[in-house]
């Protein structure tokens, strides 16, 4: 089913959208999750969670053009926030590894107790993105949003895992600059 | 705001940049369960492939192959069902039997002294690797397909004396180095793909398959089921780390036999190297701003006249020997240095045997190795190099004696290619490729230097766990 039949499915409050969305997104939504909680367990409840949420969601959200990113943002930030806050996950060292490369990016003389907007913070970072490669640009994603390891990155591109590492860590130096030049930070 | 913030600011992103990494093609097969670059683990990688073809006297000359027409003028090969089959297959050794024997390796390092002289000395200011042992290999299997004078020119190379203490020497190199514990890995493959228009000796492919644990194949090298079967082969032993070389890899159709050596090492750093930090590297081709990364564990020095090494030490899987000439000195010209291949070859930590004065005072307490990431490939047509080591009869069709292999072919067989390719890896998890340790005594004498910056051209070399060493190359560039 299209996107925007599901969509408006959502807003005829039919119960028939979450099973519809289950069929053509649920394996997709398990596996962003698995790939950020690595426990299937934990991963179905997310996926669930993000039923309920986009149940809610829509309306006023209407993601006729975008359902599959819409769904994709739901899940990340749930399993994000379970790793952050489920010690038993035992991934807080891989959050770690994650948010010591993204200070990388903090440019030096920006304070770093200062509040900041996330989504000024996020529009910079789609406009560098958008300056990048191609292939560049799918590698940044695939390891800030969908937090995979620079193997899985490696395997999936078919690089080395040493080219994955020096693109994203130069891709970290420009960003920082990026963020100077533009004084977002 | 904090990283932890920013990771969760990463939700925002652009909708469509977020569903296309999605759906990128994954380009890269899995083989055989093995991944490629094994996480936090396999840094360096070095994998060496070697090829050789014996042609008829005259190429083309189809009417001489032994009974392989039908009636109708097709080749009775075309009509085979069975396109590609086994003429011999190796027996591998138990696991329990392959272990580190503590063999000498006498021979085999006056050989790598004089090869890895030979063609790391050619192509002054590029980046190089090979792997002498997948050359070794291979020399010492063509030495078993030769006679004669063809086959005493190779034997000389490999500083044996007769055809027997070569084989012995062969065997005992693979049964001492061959590892896989699944994780670390030093993989020997050795395989023969002939022309099934040809009559072979079928002894000479069961004792290259028994002491050399080579597998034979037979098709028609026409056939691109055959050439087919040949690339998953090459792509399979190197994990398609070498595809850049050997992706579109065919048989020649005028082949007799073609011949391969493989060569795959992975291991990982027994000590952990830190994040980044961006240094400049003074290559040949210019200065590059590049991330280097520092390790303090496991690292052991030795600083000789021109030059300093540091070992990093593999876990259980050998080590890689970072050697530094002094400023002014190319790794080309530090190639001449004799002390340096005294101490490359010194696989027994036994530092007593040099000169005191060679390891006083240069010795470091704690010293740190700083490095950039490498990851480059070669090609060598090999024969020139062995031309000039003193292998000209077997590449000679009038002097070549190839009669072990073939009666067929008497007096008409001879290499007509000989090419090796090897590619190195190495980054702050480990190494892929071939790896071994060398004992390098740190003395605890005062400081002289705390830090070995690879920073400008140097040699690196892969040790195995036994102390053979595998893989060898210049850094003389930086990505």
């Amino acid at each position: 089913m299209k996107d925007g039949d599901i969509v408006n499915l959502f807003l005829a409050r039919d119960e028939k959208a979450l099973r519809v969305v289950a069929d053509q997104y649920g394996t997709r939504l398990n596996g962003v999750s698995f790939r950020i909680t690595r426990n299937m367990e934990t991963a179905e409840e997310c996926v669930n969670d993000t039923y309920l949420e986009a149940w809610y969601r829509i309306p006023p959200s209407e993601p006729r053009n975008y359902l599959q990113a819409f769904l994709y943002k739901i899940v990340r930030a749930k399993s994000l926030n379970r790793i952050i806050h489920d010690h038993r996950l035992k991934r807080q060292a891989y959050v770690d590894e994650l948010t010591t490369e993204l200070e990388q990016c903090i440019p030096s003389k920006s304070n770093i107790e200062e509040e900041m907007d996330g989504k000024v913070f996020a529009d910079a970072v789609n406009r560098f993105i958008l300056t990048q490669s191609d292939e560049k640009r799918k590698v940044f994603i695939r390891r800030y949003f969908y937090m995979d390891t620079s193997s899985q990155i490696a395997e999936r591109f078919g690089y080395s895992d040493n080219k994955v590492r020096t693109m994203l860590y130069r891709m970290r130096q420009e960003l920082k600059s990026f963020l100077e030049k533009e004084e977002i930070l | 705001m904090n990283g932890k913030d920013m990771l969760e600011w990463m939700n925002d992103l652009d909708d469509k940049a977020v569903v296309d990494a999605d759906i990128t093609p994954i380009r890269v097969k899995k083989r055989n369960g093995w991944k490629i670059g094994i996480s936090v683990a396999a840094g360096v990688l070095a994998v060496a492939l070697l090829t050789y073809v014996l042609y008829p006297y005259i190429k083309g000359k189809n009417n001489s192959k032994p009974d392989v027409t039908t009636g109708d003028g097709s080749s009775a090969i075309e009509t085979q069902v069975l396109k590609v089959f086994e003429m011999a297959a190796p027996v591998y050794p138990a696991s329990q039997s392959i272990k580190t024997t503590g063999e000498k390796y006498d021979e085999y390092l006056a050989y790598y002294t004089d090869i890895t002289r030979t063609v790391l000395s050619d192509k002054v200011g590029e980046n190089k690797v090979f792997s002498p042992l997948c050359m070794y290999m291979s020399l010492s299997m063509i030495a078993e397909t030769s006679a004669g004078d063809t086959r005493q020119q190779i034997l000389n190379i490999l500083h044996q004396p007769d055809i027997e203490s070569s084989r012995e020497s062969a065997k005992s190199i693979w049964l001492s180095n061959y590892m896989d514990n699944g994780e670390d890995k030093l993989l020997l493959a050795n395989s023969l793909w002939t022309n099934s228009g040809w009559t072979y000796e079928q002894g000479l492919m069961d004792l290259l398959a028994s002491e050399y644990f080579a597998s034979s194949f037979s098709g028609d090298p026409s056939d691109p089921d055959y050439s087919s079967a040949y690339r998953e082969w090459l792509h399979d032993q190197t994990d398609g780390l070498l595809d850049e070389f050997l992706g579109d890899a065919q048989l020649d159709p005028g082949m007799v036999m073609t011949l391969v050596s493989s060569v795959n090492f992975s291991g990982k750093w027994e000590g952990r190297f830190s994040y980044p930090e961006e240094g400049v590297f003074h290559g040949t081709s210019g200065d590059v701003t590049t991330p280097f990364y520092k390790s303090d564990a496991g690292i052991r020095t030795y600083t000789g006249e021109h030059f300093i090494s540091a070992d990093a030490k593999l876990e259980g899987n050998g080590s890689v020997r970072f050697i530094l000439p002094e400023e002014g000195m190319t790794p080309e010209q530090l190639l001449e240095d004799e002390e340096l291949f005294t101490f490359m070859n010194d696989r027994v930590p036994e530092w007593d045997a040099l000169e005191p004065t060679r390891r006083d005072p240069t010795v470091m307490k704690n010293p740190t190795l700083v490095m950039p990431l490498v990851d480059f490939s070669s090609g060598f047509d090999m024969k020139k190099y062995l031309r000039k080591m003193g292998v000209t009869d077997a590449f000679d069709n009038s002097r070549s004696d190839f009669t072990p292999l073939s009666k067929d072919g008497q007096g008409g067989l001879f290499i007509s290619a000989i090419e090796h390719d090897a590619r190195i890896m190495i980054d702050e998890d480990g190494c892929r490729a071939v790896a071994a340790t060398i004992g390098t005594i740190g003395y605890g004498e005062p400081n002289f230097y705390d830090q070995i910056v690879l920073d400008r051209p140097y040699i690196v070399e892969i040790v195995s766990e036994s102390g053979l060493p595998i893989f060898v190359g210049i850094v003389n560039n930086v990505e």
